[in-house]
């Protein structure tokens, strides 16, 4: 082993490279792990080479260049987690395809053709939330806030067209797309017995998002619940009796309602209390979310519970096509549009309108996928993340940044 | 022991060794200690019988045809040529008796009426489309009665969601006589010309004389005439043999017309087990220069259209891991995906095909008793229960040999296209373990030798 003068490393085709001004961060879709690495001369021009698709990922080195500290412990630590490798120098280079995503179907690439980017666009479409009207008899205080963060019920002053309803919903009955239903008050909606006939005929699964309050006393009109393809999802987002909750809970079980709760908190305290709740409803294996909303007076709650640490962002598994997908889309709004009782139709509810449920939806979906506001608003076209190395593995944005107003909700880029 | 092998639940490869070098920095420098690694054999272990255990559903065709973008009509079996090739003559067992039959426009017109029917459900997920009309023979331009008469029928039925474009694969023999018509509905014109006069002399009229000279002086008129519909709307198809090779054919093509064409092979489906050697030899084009200048020019002008570029591009795209289609690929995993048996496209997932016979399949490219429904008196008859059971089928009977082959989850043969000799299923494509090992080198020294093209490829390059 005394001749061996030159070695060649190699990365691991799983291995990603992202880099800002002060470091590298190398990311191993593998194990899930990732690696950070001070910028440095030597690691510096080491790492250009080997981010060259041209060098095939590996990169020559003399056995006496490695008694440099830096680039001992680059290479080998590197080595040691499984990102690389090491061959004998006088072997053939080590040819390794760097993870470089081929996105065919890329609307960048099909901008200057309309038909392929129309080819099965509603197969694009996942998850639609309707309002169906805006009336409702409460006062939650959260009534402006949630729904801008989540799909939850808020009120307003307009009623959708059942007819238009009506057809929309035919035209997209075969897409799979999941269907949330909410107003105001969805059961106030006046043709609430026609809707609830044509979403029986669809396929796909269909919750109605309804705050507790709200709840019809009437038996008979919650059958429809009790069917396999629809249920009940129960917002919390105001003062509330635990008890008389649970009891609602176990009257809904008791008539075989499938019900889902989904608890907002704004602090500290109202988590402990959601928990206490969430604890005695999934004792009843009742499915229960607790979900953090802004109300503008708890930015700090926000940043002390919510925000990011850079070892958070490191904690999160991706496989390679979790990686790709940050890059190309975001993954929380992709697929998912917001019909308000006016009849405009978001693709996020924080952004314009992209349409009208008067238009095919066709239509309006492509609008969405050339615009990149929403479907395709990730890290990487946005500042100051798409100057941060972990833009890499950080979640896509979501709506929380849209209310808080903030691009990042992170420590690690201000 | 180095080599390089295949993750096939990551779609990519990797270099794979049995020993290890470890640095360690000694007061005398640094130390290198190779020892031996002990693969782990379930590393890479893969089900392969329960990988390929996929089917097909009657919803799912049902689906396919509700989203069809593409009709071909086997406008006439008839034919003014007889080329010794043809997949419709002495070679080929597999196709219904020529009788010189036209397709019945009257049928026809149910089928495209079944067509846009059906893209008028919900089940259709691109509301609007445009829905390519290809007239294919024998030789289309024999019945022009019916591609008028289709042409007008299809522009009537227009509107706001689906518009009708036209193509047609001809001989070009009678081209120049009916060129107003395809110039006005702006059709795309494969023809097919083997390259020059002597290059072309398989392809034959009926008293045995060369049909180049005509075919060649149509083109000229349409080049010298209509310059602008040459360039953007006729296309050429030169099928390799044993008369050309690609540098002839791609010198012949650049000289006269400016124009790169189509290569592809003799179909060697369904080729009579007496005819095979015969088959072979004419099969077999002829010998190319190694270091031919027109190898150098045809790398030029084709750039990432060149042939052994385009190997380069399917390998890296097979075996990166780093393609995807669609973004909804990247948005759901695949984790429990099981793949069919072969490669063979879904169903009507391409194209109809109606044979002159009033057989309706999948693609013209497969043997016409594969038939998966028919156009009646009253209509269009799929049973898409039976279709996908008939497809499950030929899978089910695929199984055994696809899970022994190593092209997992990135084969590209066409089960139709797979013999069964003496009650034996056999498939060119087949590799075992060693092959595959010989296929994946040989990928990656061809990567080792154009590693300036792996970006390109991956940035640029889209097969929609």
């Amino acid at each position: 082993m005394k001749n061996i003068s030159v070695l060649w490393f190699y990365l691991e085709p799983y291995v990603f490279i992202s880099e800002d001004r002060n470091g590298f961060l190398f990311y191993n879709t593998n194990s899930g792990k990732g690696m950070v690495f001070d910028k440095n001369g030597i690691i510096n021009k080491v790492v250009k080479y080997l981010q060259n698709p041209e060098n095939m990922y590996s990169i020559r080195i003399g056995v006496k260049e490695l008694e440099n500290e830096h680039l001992y412990h680059f290479i080998q630590s590197l080595q040691e987690a499984t990102f690389g490798d090491l061959t004998e120098g006088h072997l053939s280079k080590p040819v390794i395809m760097p993870p470089i995503l081929n996105l065919q179907k890329n609307v960048e690439r099909l901008k200057t053709d309309y038909s392929p980017l129309n080819e099965n666009i509603l197969s694009c479409l996942h998850e639609v939330t309707i309002f169906v009207n805006g009336k409702c008899k409460h006062h939650c205080k959260a009534c402006q806030y949630m729904f801008k963060q989540y799909p939850c019920c808020t009120k307003s002053d307009d009623t959708l067209d059942f007819n238009l309803l009506n057809d929309f919903l035919y035209s997209i009955s075969r897409t799979g797309a999941s269907v949330n239903i909410t107003g105001g008050n969805p059961f106030q909606y006046p043709e609430f017995d026609k809707l609830s006939e044509a979403l029986g005929k669809m396929d796909s699964l269909k919750t109605y998002i309804v705050n507790y309050r709200n709840i019809p006393e009437d038996p008979d009109v919650l059958n429809l619940f009790a069917n396999e393809s629809f249920r009940l999802k129960i917002v919390v987002n105001d003062s509330y009796r635990e008890n008389s909750l649970v009891t609602i809970a176990e009257r809904l079980q008791q008539d075989n309602i499938n019900q889902l709760w989904e608890i907002g908190i704004t602090s500290v305290h109202e988590c402990e209390k959601a928990e206490c709740l969430s604890e005695r409803l999934s004792r009843l294996n009742i499915e229960v979310n607790i979900k953090p909303y802004y109300n503008r007076k708890n930015l700090v709650f926000f940043e002390e519970n919510i925000f990011m640490q850079q070892e958070d962002i490191m904690a999160v598994e991706l496989d390679r096509q979790d990686v790709f997908a940050l890059q190309e889309l975001n993954t929380c709004n992709f697929g998912k549009i917001t019909v308000m009782p006016d009849g405009k139709v978001y693709a996020n509810i924080n952004k314009e309108p992209i349409g009208n449920i008067r238009e095919q939806t066709g239509d309006i979906l492509c609008r969405e996928l050339l615009s990149s506001e929403s479907w395709r608003h990730t890290r990487y076209r946005t500042a100051p993340c798409n100057r941060c190395r972990f833009r890499l593995i950080c979640p896509s944005p979501s709506n929380y940044e849209s209310v808080i107003g903030k691009p990042n909700l992170c420590h690690v880029v201000q | 022991m180095i080599n390089y092998h295949f993750n096939n639940k990551e779609s990519f490869y990797t270099l794979r060794k049995n020993y290890r070098l470890s640095l360690q920095k000694t007061d005398i420098g640094i130390q290198i200690t190779k020892a031996k690694k002990v693969p782990n054999r379930n590393e890479y272990y893969l089900d392969r019988t329960q990988l390929r255990s996929g089917h097909i559903t009657a919803e799912s065709v049902s689906n396919q045809l509700a989203n069809i973008r593409h009709i071909v009509f086997e406008v006439t079996d008839a034919c003014n040529l007889q080329c010794t090739y043809c997949a419709y003559r002495d070679f080929y067992d597999n196709y219904d008796k020529r009788e010189n039959r036209y397709l019945d426009v009257r049928k026809a017109k149910l089928l495209i009426d079944f067509v846009f029917e059906k893209s008028n459900t919900p089940a259709n997920k691109s509301p609007r489309k445009d829905i390519l009309v290809n007239f294919y023979g024998g030789e289309p331009l024999l019945n022009m009665d019916f591609i008028t008469e289709v042409v007008s029928y299809t522009k009537r039925m227009e509107n706001d969601c689906v518009k009708f474009r036209y193509s047609m694969t001809s001989n070009g023999v009678l081209l120049k006589k009916y060129l107003p018509f395809f110039i006005q509905y702006d059709f795309d014109i494969l023809v097919s010309l083997d390259g020059s006069k002597e290059n072309d002399a398989y392809r034959l009229f009926h008293n045995g004389k060369s049909s180049f000279d005509t075919v060649y002086d149509n083109m000229i008129h349409i080049r010298d005439n209509y310059p602008v519909f040459f360039e953007r709307n006729i296309l050429f198809n030169s099928v390799l043999h044993n008369l050309n090779n690609r540098q002839e054919v791609f010198q012949f093509f650049q000289h006269e017309f400016n124009k790169v064409p189509l290569f592809s092979k003799v179909n060697d489906v369904g080729i009579k087990s007496e005819m095979e050697k015969k088959f072979d030899v004419l099969a077999t084009p002829g010998q190319e220069m190694p270091d031919d200048k027109s190898e150098t020019e045809m790398k030029r002008v084709m750039d990432l259209n060149y042939d052994k570029t385009k190997r380069l591009q399917q390998f890296i795209f097979l075996h990166s891991g780093n393609k995807y289609n669609s973004y909804n690929d990247l948005l759901f995993k695949r984790d429990n995906f099981r793949y069919l048996s072969s490669g063979t496209c879904f169903p009507f997932s391409r194209k109809i095909f109606m044979t002159v016979n009033n057989k309706l399949l999948p693609c013209e490219k497969i043997g016409q008793r594969f038939s998966f429904g028919r156009v009646t008196e009253t209509g269009v008859d799929i049973d898409c229960e039976e279709v996908a059971r008939k497809y499950n089928g030929y899978c089910d009977s695929l199984r055994k040999l696809c899970s022994r082959c190593h092209h997992v989850g990135n084969c590209s043969v066409c089960m139709f296209g797979v013999q069964n000799k003496e009650d034996k299923l056999v498939c060119k494509s087949f590799v075992n373990k060693r092959g595959f090992d010989d296929y994946l080198q040989k990928g990656v020294d061809r990567l080792s030798q154009n590693p300036e093209l792996y970006k390109r490829i991956v940035e640029e390059v889209a097969i929609l």
